[in-house]
Order: structure tokens, then C-alpha cells, then sequence
């Protein structure tokens, strides 16, 4: 993890703009123009979100404080996923921490809810489309806005781009470019919010015209309550499917086909039917007792293993004695038929069960009338091992206050399981790790879903995945992160506050170290007048824990120990280190008294 | 033919704070849910939002509808979950 900038002006501006197009060169901090690839400053580059240049604000709010609560405190927008996660509050019931849903709103691996797109409308225009959501809830102002460059140049700061606002109090999340019709296809929050329920009014909606008009429309057949809904995917036709999702109960979810081209829904399916009981599933429905009224988010979908031609993916579900089993549904999309099977064992070990290692949340008393309906959810998400092999099911219990959870190691613990191989009803516990601090949202930090970021309070927490001991701690980071989030090459961008209280921008990619170990041969040295010549062993290791090579700077500080170097005694002296084995450096003790040693990584 | 139905809005309380009139039409086995809008010089805008050609059972399954009456009965049992 390296430091790269502090910001210390006010501009109303995101902290990190990448430019989308796969040619792109330029990467924007607080819109100065950085070399994309060694991160050098270009001191004639300046990037504008406005007609003409003028007006900068509107465009994310880097500033911190209490009078942004409807504003995410610093915006990250790149071409890869990006999490947001508010601190301007830790109490329990609060919109002010509700959580950023962009993690999870699609289900579609080819198609994550993105800020940029680039593409060709097939007579040479090139349309660059920027939209970012600003903080939900009940501020008039107009909650998201796109932007267009057409023709742009070879770099976005040489022109000016348009800039269209949505509606007053709409959100908006894009998903998928429906290719036949153009339509930018984004999932709305269309409503007012002001004292209801968040979220609310929940649809598919679209942006049209992206290269003739600025015309904004959206579906208007929906003011869904407390539902939440994800982006399923694309039929044959390449309209979008969408599954909603009740966060009343846990077994109500409805399918929809959105035409974007007539702005019309159809309900494909609706399964609403309390589950009986099968497999060592209970069925039922779950009371209070076990969590309030929750919204609930399922997994990316795969290939069903048992019918090549279905997609499937998992539900979260809890029984009526409060036991994860989730749903596992099935997908033909030729038929647009959905089929939800309920009788799903999960398997422990020994006379464990679930409550060994897992509570659900009844300590939020966050319910779907509530306008912080989304503080807390539930999420499982599926993930292979360099996505082949063992297919790993997690669960996660996430909320937004940032502490919550601290004295509750169950309702913070993520739990795993390996689904069998030929029967994906059956579910297998494999490991469980508690979080340190209440978990308020999660990034994944690569492709495949086997490196994670755990947003908390004040630390950032890196874990990676291994089919041994699961998930495992590799970096704590102590840092309060508004915002994690990925670019094209999969770097790692994170702000926090900083000391300007600006914005301060954070690197975390796997290149970087993210930890540094030195290790003296002993821990303890009896030096009695004589120098004693000793080693000491330095390794780096980046967010997943692998060693790798890096040049660290070692500093002596104190009189007793000093490198040696070719028989020389150093005070200072840079080792680069190995990525297959233990790097060593020697050192002599050479007084009495304590030393420290040092370690710093110039990036 | 066709018909019009109310769906009531409801605040966090559960108390109506509004009525949204619905029109409803079927042809050739297919029903239209569109919105009922009313401009500024009184007329009505009809704006199709759903279009259903079927009904939905809530054990996943669908079925045609047997005439113009049983679209608009299944809707009115599904109404409380659209706006």
C-alpha cells in the first residue's frame, strides 16, 4: 500500500476518473491528469465535466462532513468493480451509513454495474458514458448524471463533454448496452424518499439516445416496496432479466423481462410459495427472532453442473429455525422458465451446526419500512479457485454503522462451504473466519472472486481465499476507506480522508507490498563487549500473501545494530527481496541497548 | 375493451398518501398495464408499462389466460406488488 496524493482543495470532483477506452492513457486524480501506466504527472492535463469547462462541482463530493449525507465522501470511478461506504455516522438506525449496493446488483459476470463506457455507434463516433450515483435518499437535487464526448480526442481533457442530469431524487445504476437498441440499461431508484422507506421504488429503467438526444426515460410501471432487485442477465433477445427479491420474507422473488426498446415489463415467474421442508431444510419462514426484515442478495450465476443449458444460482434463505439454506434456483433462457429448488442440505462437522460458528443480525433494528431498510443484508456470492475445480459458496452479514457487530463475533464471522460436485443441493461446511471489526461492505479485488476487501470503521481488511483454510487475513490496512475500487489493469485505488480532510488517495495493488517482515535469527542478542554478527530475514508480500520482489529500504534506529555490507556496517541499505525465498541481510550487534530496524518500500 | 383500476400508495405507516389510476386492456391473449397520466389540459396519457402474456402461479409456473375477465382478476392479485 503506497500514499500516491493528499488532496487539499474543495472541488467538487471525483478522486479518481479513468479514462474507459481500452486505448486510454490517462488516469485523473481530482481531475489532473496522471500517464496511466507509470502514473506520471502530465502537467498540461486537466479534465473538464462540463460544456465550455465551466462549473466543476456536481460531479461527486470529495468534501467531508456532516452535511454530506446524501453524498458518497470520495468517488472512485474506474473501469473495474468499486465499493463506496459512508462514515459520516456509526449509529445502529441510521440512513446515514446505508449501504452502497453495487457490489451486488448484478448477477451477470459479463455485465457489472459500471461508471464508464466506451464504444463505437458503428459510423466512427465514439460516446464516452460516465454516469455516477450519488448518496440515495431524499435530496431533491438530481441524483446522477452522464456525460457525453463525442469524437473525444486522444485524451478526454482535450475537449468538453456534455453533461445531462437525471431527475430530482432518482438514482440511478448502469448494468448493460443492449446492443440492438442502444439503450443504456441501468437499474432506478425512482422516487422521492423523503421520510419512507430505502430503497424504494426499485426498477429496470434505461437511457436512451445515447448519441442523438439526451433523453432520459425510464420505466414508470414500477414503485416495487421493499424489494430489492438485481440484474439476472440477458435472453436470446438480449432484453435484460431481472429478479426481485422480497426483503419482507425470505421466498418471494419475481422475474421480470424488461423491453427497453416499448419501456415495458413482463412477469416471467413469480415464486412466492412457503418452502416445505427438505433435504435439512426446515422450510417455513423465518421470524424476527432470527433478523428483521432484510434485503437479500443472491450470487453471480454459473452453468448449472446439472443441465449445461441452465444457469443457476444461490438465494439466500434461512428456515424457520433460523438455518441457512439457501435456494438453489435454475435458469433455462430459452424458455425464460425458473425453477427454485428448496430441499438443500448443508452438511457440518461432527454435532456443529450453524449456530457453532453463526448468529444472524438481531441486534439492527433495521426493517424494509425504514429509510435505513439498507444499513444491513445479507449477500452469498459463489467462487472457484482460479475458477475451475471446487465451487465455494459464502455467506456474508454485513451493516453499515461500522459497529454494530464489534461485540458479536457470530453476526461478523463469514461463513463457507464447498458445494458438491454433482449435486449443487448439497453444500458442505468448509471453513468460517470472524472479522475483526463489523464488516460494513466488501470489494472483491479480483476476477475470480478469491480476494476480498472487507470495508470496516478503521481498518481495511484483505483476505484471500485457499481451499485449505478458506479465507485468510493477509493485510489489515488502518485506514477508514470511503471508497475501494479496481481499474482496467487491475490496480487497486482506495481515499480516505485524509489530513486536508479532502481526500487522500491510497494504491493497494497486488504489485505493492501490503506487508514487510524482518526477522532477526535472534530475538534476543547478549552482547558483552563483543560485536556478534548475525542475519536477518526480509520478505514482502502483497494483499493475497505471496512473497514477491520489492526493494526495501532498511533503517537502523539505535546505536547497537548495524547491516553489513561487504564488511561494511550501514545504517541504511536496500534489499530487494526474492519472491521464492527468505531474502537475508546480515547484521552485527555491536553495543549494548535496543535497536529498531526500519523497513520502508519506495514504489 | 378495457378498464381502469386504482392501486393504492402507501407510506412507511402502511396509510395510503396517494392513488395511481391503472388502465387495463387485453388483446389476442395479451394484457397491457399502462400508467393513466393526466396533462395540463386535462386529458389523459396512457403509457404502457406491462405487457403480459400470461399468468403467473406462485409455484414458478404460468399459464395462458382464459379470457379478458381472468387477466384482469390475475391482476388484481398481483397489483399490490406493482406501483
Amino acid at each position: 500500500m503506497a500514499i500516491l496524493k493528499n488532496n487539499k482543495s474543495s472541488m467538487q470532483i471525483q478522486g479518481v476518473y479513468e479514462d474507459p477506452r481500452p486505448a486510454g492513457n490517462r488516469i485523473y486524480f481530482w481531475s489532473e491528469g496522471f500517464n496511466k501506466a507509470n502514473l506520471q504527472f502530465v502537467m498540461t492535463s486537466g479534465l473538464s465535466h462540463n460544456t465550455a469547462g465551466t462549473n466543476l462541482s456536481n460531479w461527486g463530493y470529495p468534501s467531508y462532513g456532516p452535511n454530506n449525507d446524501w453524498q458518497w465522501d470520495g468517488i472512485i470511478l474506474t473501469t473495474g468493480n468499486r465499493t463506496h461506504v459512508q462514515h459520516v455516522s456509526t449509529s445502529n438506525n441510521s440512513y446515514r451509513n446505508n449501504l452502497d449496493m453495487q457490489p451486488f446488483m448484478s448477477m451477470d459476470i459479463g455485465n457489472p454495474v459500471r461508471t464508464h463506457w466506451s464504444w463505437e455507434d458503428g459510423t466512427g463516433n465514439v460516446c464516452i458514458y460516465s454516469g455516477y450515483n450519488q448518496y440515495q435518499y431524499r435530496n431533491a437535487n438530481p441524483q446522477f448524471y452522464y456525460e457525453k464526448r463525442f469524437n473525444p480526442p486522444a485524451e478526454l481533457d482535450n475537449n468538453f463533454p456534455n453533461q445531462v442530469t437525471g431527475p430530482a431524487y432518482y438514482n440511478s445504476w448502469a448494468i448493460y448496452r443492449n446492443p440492438t437498441t442502444n439503450n443504456l440499461i441501468a437499474l432506478v431508484n425512482a422516487a422521492n424518499q423523503d421520510g419512507g422507506a430505502y430503497p424504494n421504488n426499485l426498477g429496470p429503467g434505461r437511457v436512451t439516445s445515447l448519441f442523438n438526444t439526451s433523453t432520459v426515460g425510464f420505466s414508470n410501471s414500477t414503485t416495487y416496496v421493499a424489494v430489492i432487485f438485481q440484474f439476472l442477465g440477458t435472453d436470446p433477445s438480449g432484453f435484460s432479466i431481472w429478479l426481485s427479491n422480497s426483503q419482507d420474507n425470505d421466498f418471494t422473488q419475481i422475474f421480470y423481462r424488461y423491453d427497453d426498446s416499448a419501456n415495458t415489463l413482463t412477469t416471467l415467474s413469480t415464486i412466492n410459495a412457503t418452502p416445505t421442508a427438505g433435504g435439512s431444510s426446515a422450510g417455513g419462514a423465518r421470524g424476527t427472532a432470527f433478523g428483521n426484515t432484510r434485503p437479500k442478495f443472491s450470487s453471480k450465476y454459473f452453468t448449472d453442473p446439472t443441465n449445461a443449458s441452465n444457469r443457476a444460482w444461490y438465494t439466500p434463505y434461512l428456515d424457520v429455525n433460523g438455518n441457512y439454506v439457501p435456494f438453489y434456483y435454475q435458469w433455462t433462457p430459452s424458455s425464460n422458465t425458473f425453477t427454485r429448488n428448496t430441499n438443500i442440505t448443508v452438511n457440518y462437522p461432527g454435532g456443529n451446526t450453524q449456530s457453532t460458528y453463526w448468529l444472524p443480525d438481531t441486534v439492527s433494528a433495521a426493517n424494509s419500512q425504514q429509510s435505513y431498510a439498507m444499513q444491513t443484508l445479507w449477500y452469498n456470492e459463489v467462487f472457484q479457485i482460479n475458477n475451475t475445480g471446487t465451487r465455494y459458496l459464502t455467506l456474508f452479514q454485513l451493516h453499515g454503522s461500522g459497529n454494530a457487530y464489534d461485540a458479536q463475533p457470530k453476526m461478523r464471522t463469514l461463513m463457507t462451504y464447498s458445494v458438491d460436485e454433482a449435486d449443487p443441493k448439497i453444500l458442505t461446511y468448509h471453513s468460517s473466519v470472524i472479522i475483526p471489526t463489523t464488516p460494513q461492505n466488501i470489494v472483491w479485488l479480483d476476477d475470480y472472486r478469491t480476494l476480498l476487501g472487507v470495508i470496516a470503521q478503521n481498518n481495511f481488511y484483505i483476505y484471500s481465499f485457499n481451499s485449505s483454510t478458506g479465507w485468510v487475513l493477509t493485510a489489515s490496512l488502518p485506514y477508514q476507506y470511503d471508497a475501494v475500487g479496481r481499474d482496467a489493469s487491475g490496480r487497486i485505488w482506495a481515499i480516505d480522508r485524509g489530513p486536508a480532510l479532502y481526500g487522500r488517495l491510497h494504491i493497494i495493488t497486488p504489485a505493492v507490498p501490503t506487508t514487510v517482515s524482518v526477522v532477526t535469527a535472534q530475538n534476543v542478542y547478549n552482547y558483552q563487549s563483543v560485536a556478534i554478527n548475525s542475519t536477518a530475514t526480509v520478505n514482502a508480500y502483497d494483499a493475497s500473501g505471496n512473497r514477491i520482489v520489492a526493494n526495501v529500504a532498511l533503517r537502523c534506529e539505535g546505536s547497537s545494530i548495524r547491516i553489513v555490507v561487504g564488511g561494511v556496517e550501514l545504517t541504511e541499505y536496500t534489499v530487494t527481496t526474492s519472491s521464492s525465498a527468505d531474502t537475508t541481510v546480515n547484521i552485527r550487534v555491536i553495543a549494548a541497548g535496543q535497536t529498531n530496524i526500519v523497513a520502508s518500500v519506495n514504489i | 375493451m378495457s378498464v381502469y383500476t386504482n392501486k393504492s400508495i402507501l407510506n412507511a405507516e402502511g396509510e395510503e398518501v396517494a392513488v395511481k389510476k391503472l388502465h387495463l386492456s387485453y388483446n389476442n391473449g395479451v394484457l397491457t398495464v399502462s400508467n393513466v397520466e393526466t396533462k395540463e389540459d386535462g386529458t389523459e396519457e396512457i403509457i404502457p408499462a406491462m405487457v403480459q402474456p400470461w399468468k403467473c402461479h406462485n409455484d414458478g409456473t404460468r399459464s395462458d389466460f382464459v379470457n379478458e375477465q381472468d387477466a384482469y382478476d390475475w391482476f388484481e392479485t398481483v397489483k399490490s406488488t406493482l406501483g
